[in-house]
């Protein structure tokens, strides 16, 4: 078993925009823009040797006047930081290494909206993760329906409850996060079939019927990944589970040796 | 002027035989045949009724007082009624006065009885029902009287001695506008008319009603004082180490005299503080003592606090936090201001006590730390509230004049916290601030024109703050739309009689929160951080 004590995460705490945040192009976490939005979401999957970025998409503003709370403030903050995976880490006690701040005077011109703030920073050598090479895509026609088939087949695997199915198609994801958070692959396989039998006790367990025309492909990473979402940016694949809990699986999907792969 | 019939209200109905006439010279009752007569003709009584009768006080047809001349009750022979003049409010809150003219003491009733076919002798007269314990009933003879009318003797003096006996709160209530005295009049006549008149007045009953001429007017001063008390723990992981400790501290400038006295005893594991503070005006002292032990990891704190007189007036300094003066003249002294300042303590000691209410919840994850700071803020600012009764220029009624002016922090809390508790079958933090605020500040005079008698003003509290979560690093938490936390409740202002009311509560933390699993399902899930805690609810005055 693989012993790593750390994990690189991202301290988000974002108000008064809605806004994208990204990790080398992949989209990590979306904003509203009318409530205070704070999360701290590991992201070593998506950092890579050398050189790297993080960027935030603003695409609303909530007008001026419309948050007064000093206990609630404006703002949009963005920090990398390194802490152990497992632990809480305080809130406040985060130890960022570097990270983003927006805060635009009052007295400024409004930005051109959607508004891009990026930042880049070098790390030292590491994995190469399989979506780094993954074949560019091109969503036309074809890829859009072969995408779409793929995801149906992911689909028929939960509507069966077939999980060593659904496993097969998510053998990178496992293969290259498992070590990155504590478990070997077959641990976390094996995590995976419990929590689902936990979830789908009692017949408990149902699945959102796919429907094409509310699945967005959102393509990331320069085409070497896609994200579908539905059209208000829900996973496409949950339902219900038992205890009246809502499950989901965001995937990201890659074309590897010309075979779609959940790699994410 | 309206003419419309009175309306008669459900009253026990007034006394069918008037007083007796007096005798004649012939010795015999004029009102009354003699035995011969009653023997030989039909019974006939000479005519004896008025047409109209006046009731007014002097203030009845005087410049910037009453508008009125009179209140006026007539019969009308070809209705068969009894007809009045009386005016009412056009406030339709305001229920019409029919039974009674009201006047403020001192005040002198004229009533005045007018036309009819003339009296027998002594005849009409109108008898006088002063209030309970008030002495005995008078009879006037004749048609117009004059009659002095007044309120409770010594009514203030007396209330006042009820203070030491019933307590500040009680003892202020007995001011706000108390019931009036009642005098009843009676004008009769024996209602006998000549043949072709089918109906008489006969009798009139009316009431007096008498209220205190007294302008009263409390003021409340209270300079901002916050008070801060902080809690928090560290544990390490692996073998528990705990350690606890609070402070607290206490900014402002509405101590007038204080003494603080601390006390530090530290034996092993045991550690005990202890401090001790008196506040005090020239009113008196509050002495609270505070008391914030561990043992062994566990919290033993206490609060305590005492009210007590000041031994005189000198001893302590002349800050006034409430004053309470009578047509101009300062009472203030009659009061135990303690008791006042003692019920802000404990109201502030009821908010502090959220801390306990959080750390009961962090205590049941030991292994996160937990640290906790609450801020508050009790009866910061001023309130001057004027009452008493005025005579209505428009008509017969009295109302309850009151002029309020408030700019007042009833209450102001701050909650920071941080604390660990599970959710979604993990371990996260709760974390972040709330804030919440009752305040009222306006300024309102009483319009007996439009405004009713039930003038009441509801605020409820600004609020603030933000509350995050998150979870051990690795898998995430994400919180669907926010977290619903903070503070709810209201405060409520009734001018006449004055009231103050409010209540705080701290709102249930909750919120829906994803746990995004890197490997596994996401799962999504509505909880409940904490369950909604009262902190206070009462009537205040
Ligand atoms: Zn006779
Ligand atoms: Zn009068
Ligand atoms: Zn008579």
């Amino acid at each position: 078993m693989t012993i790593v004590s750390t994990v690189d995460y991202l301290n988000v705490s974002i108000h008064g925009y809605a806004c994208e945040v990204f990790v080398n192009r992949a989209p990590i976490l979306r904003t509203p823009v009318d409530a205070p939005y704070t999360a701290i979401p590991s992201v070593s999957e998506w950092l890579v040797s050398g050189d790297n970025e993080i960027a935030v998409r603003v695409d609303a503003i909530a007008p001026p006047g419309a948050i007064v709370d000093p206990l609630s403030p404006r703002r949009l903050i963005v920090q990398r930081c390194v802490g152990p995976l497992g632990e809480i880490v305080p809130a406040g006690e985060d130890v960022p290494i570097d990270g983003l701040t927006w805060a635009p005077l009052p007295d400024d011109p409004p930005p051109t909206l959607p508004l891009r703030i990026a930042y880049e920073f070098r790390l030292p050598r590491g994995p190469t993760w399989a979506w780094q090479t993954a074949t560019p895509m091109k969503l036309d026609a074809a890829t859009t329906a072969e995408l779409l088939m793929f995801l149906d087949a992911l689909h028929a695997d939960l509507s069966l409850g077939d999980i060593p199915g659904l496993l097969s198609r998510l053998r990178i994801k496992f293969a290259e996060l498992a070590p990155l958070y504590g478990m070997t692959p077959a641990a976390a396989r094996a995590g995976l079939q419990e929590q689902f039998t936990e979830l789908a006790k009692d017949n408990a367990w149902t699945v959102e019927p796919l429907r094409p025309d509310d699945i967005v492909l959102h393509l990331c990473c320069d085409g070497r990944v896609v994200e579908p979402r539905t059209r208000d940016d829900q996973p496409v694949l949950r339902g219900q589970a038992a205890d009246g809990n809502a499950w989901s699986l965001p995937v990201f999907i890659s074309r590897i040796d010309g075979m779609f792969e959940v790699v994410r | 002027m309206t003419q419309r019939p009175a309306q008669r209200p459900a009253r026990p109905s007034p006394r069918k035989t008037p007083p007796p006439a007096l005798k004649s010279k012939a010795g015999q009752p004029a009102n009354k045949p003699c035995a011969t007569c009653q023997k030989q003709q039909p019974r006939k009584v000479p005519p004896c009724d008025f047409d109209k009768l006046e009731f007014s006080c002097k203030h009845c047809g005087v410049a910037d007082k009453r508008e009125i001349k009179s209140v006026a009750f007539w019969l009308d022979m070809g209705r068969g009624k009894i007809m009045t003049n009386q005016v009412h409010s056009p406030n339709k809150r305001n229920p019409a006065v029919t039974d009674r003219f009201e006047v403020i003491e001192p005040d002198t009733i004229t009533v005045k009885a007018s036309g009819g076919p003339g009296y027998s002798p002594g005849h009409p007269a109108l008898t006088v029902q002063p209030p309970a314990g008030r002495g005995e009933v008078k009879v006037l003879r004749g048609p117009t009287h004059a009659v002095a009318v007044s309120y409770e003797p010594n009514w203030f003096k007396n209330r006042l001695a009820n203070i030491t006996r019933i307590g500040f709160f009680a003892g202020l209530r007995q001011f706000f506008f108390p019931p009036p005295a009642m005098w009843v009049f009676t004008m009769a006549a024996c209602g006998a008319r000549p043949a072709p008149q089918p109906k008489a007045f006969y009798s009139w009953k009316h009431k007096v009603a008498v209220y205190p001429p007294d302008i009263f007017k409390i003021g409340l001063q209270i300079p901002s004082v916050r008070k801060r008390e902080r809690a928090d723990s560290r544990y390490s992981e692996g073998k528990v180490q705990g350690s606890s400790s609070s402070s607290s501290d206490t900014r402002g400038l509405a101590r007038t005299s204080q003494s603080t006295k601390e006390e530090m005893r530290t034996t092993g594991n045991t550690e005990l503080y202890r401090r001790t503070e008196s506040v005090g005006n020239r009113h008196g002292t509050v002495t609270q003592t505070q008391q914030l032990g561990t043992i062994r990891g566990r919290d033993y704190s206490s609060d305590k606090y005492e009210g007590s007189d000041a031994p005189d007036g000198r001893a302590l300094s002349t800050a006034k936090s409430f004053t309470f003066t009578r047509n101009g003249a300062d009472w203030t002294q009659s009061f135990k201001a303690a008791e006042f300042i003692e019920f802000l303590l404990t109201l502030r000691k009821q908010i502090l006590g959220l801390i306990e209410f959080f750390k009961a919840i962090a205590n049941r994850m030991p292994k996160i730390g937990w640290t906790f700071s609450v801020e508050v803020e009790v009866f910061a600012g001023s309130l001057e509230y004027e009452w008493g009764y005025k005579e209505w220029p428009k008509n017969h009624t009295v109302y309850r004049y009151y002029k309020v002016e408030v700019a007042l922090t009833l209450v102001s809390a701050k909650a920071e916290i941080a604390f660990g508790l599970e959710l979604l079958s993990a371990k996260a933090q709760v974390y972040g601030a709330v804030t919440g605020e009752l305040k009222l500040t306006f300024t309102r005079e009483a319009n007996p024109d439009r405004t009713g008698p039930a003038a009441t003003v509801t605020v409820p509290p600004a609020v603030g703050g933000e509350i995050g979560v998150r979870g051990a690093l690795g898998d995430w938490v994400e919180v669907v739309g926010k977290i619903n936390a903070g503070f709810e409740g209201a405060a409520v202002m009734e001018l006449a009689p004055f009231a103050l009311k409010a209540n705080l509560d701290l709102s249930a933390g909750k919120g829906t929160f994803t746990a995004k699993s890197k490997l596994f399902f996401s799962v999504t899930k509505s909880a409940t951080l904490w369950e909604k805690r009262p902190i206070w609810s009462r009537t205040i005055l």
